[in-house]
């Protein structure tokens, strides 16, 4: 099964990948440098990524190198988007009611 | 770092090319000769990659998603060592790797020798090694390597052909 965008966000060094992606494309083995897990277990990591759509891997000569692809984020914005649109307005009202009952004096 | 010293040459016409380096390195061919064929130091400048020590054996590199694997066809400590290279589709690539000891056993001429390149990749690889080389050097040096991409993008031009697209 495909994994979705959440699953890949789910786990933080994937978060921690996606983060070093965002600054540059590397090579698999320059991102397990970077972590202390295993490279076979970066490896899996990058497998996910890449089944949600959020990782590129492009052969360049001697390597595979990977990239950030943002899409997918798209989603989780619009979704966090939607919460914020939610629940906006009422802690407002929630912060305007307790200003009323103990105001700041 | 790009110094005229540290530039390869791409040589050959028709399908496919020969890519050759050669660094002078401030390191005793033992440690050059660890650096190339021990697994934990390729991992470190190169990529995961282990060599069975002698003619014949397995010669496997991973270069992301999963191992490809070639055969050793030169093993002598410390003077050569060369495999067969897997990558892009099989073929007749062949890398090949001579020490020679200069100043004393103080430092050591590293050859590097690509043959049988796919000319479509031969800009590619050039970047590639060099980069690699960088790497290398860095490694030896104690220092970071410099980021793989970003380097082998930067010199990629240098080794690009009339037709190539950089």
């Amino acid at each position: 099964m495909a994994s979705t965008t959440y699953d890949a966000i789910a786990d933080p060094t994937r978060r921690s990948v996606l983060r070093l992606l965002a600054e540059r494309e590397l090579t698999a083995g320059e991102l397990a440098a970077a972590f202390t897990i295993s490279r076979p277990a970066v490896s899996r990591h990058l497998r996910v990524l890449r089944e949600a759509g959020l990782v590129r891997a492009r052969p360049r000569a001697q390597q595979r190198v990977y990239s950030l692809d943002p899409r997918p984020l798209e989603d989780v914005d619009a979704w966090l988007d939607s919460i914020r649109a939610f629940w906006g307005p009422r802690l407002d009202a929630l912060e305007r009611h307790l200003d009323e009952r103990s105001p700041l004096t | 770092m790009t110094t005229d010293t540290a530039r390869g040459r791409i040589e050959g016409f028709g399908d496919t090319r020969t890519a050759r380096f050669e660094r002078v390195l401030a390191h005793s061919p033992d440690t050059v000769w660890e650096a190339l064929t021990a697994s934990p130091s390729l991992d470190r400048w190169f990529m995961t990659a282990s060599l069975e020590p002698r003619v014949g054996g397995e010669a496997s590199f991973d270069a992301g998603e999963g191992s490809e694997t070639g055969t050793v066809t030169a093993w002598d400590p410390p003077r050569a060592v060369a495999y067969t290279w897997p990558f892009p589709d099989g073929g007749d690539a062949h890398v090949s790797w001579t020490l020679e000891p200069l100043d004393g056993g103080s430092a050591t001429r590293l050859l590097l020798v690509h043959t049988a390149l796919p000319a479509d990749w031969a800009a590619g690889y050039g970047g590639g090694w060099h980069a690699y080389l960088d790497r290398l050097e860095a490694y030896l040096a104690g220092d970071e390597p410099p980021v793989w991409a970003e380097r082998m993008a930067a010199l990629r031009p240098l080794y690009a052909g009339p037709d190539d697209p950089v």
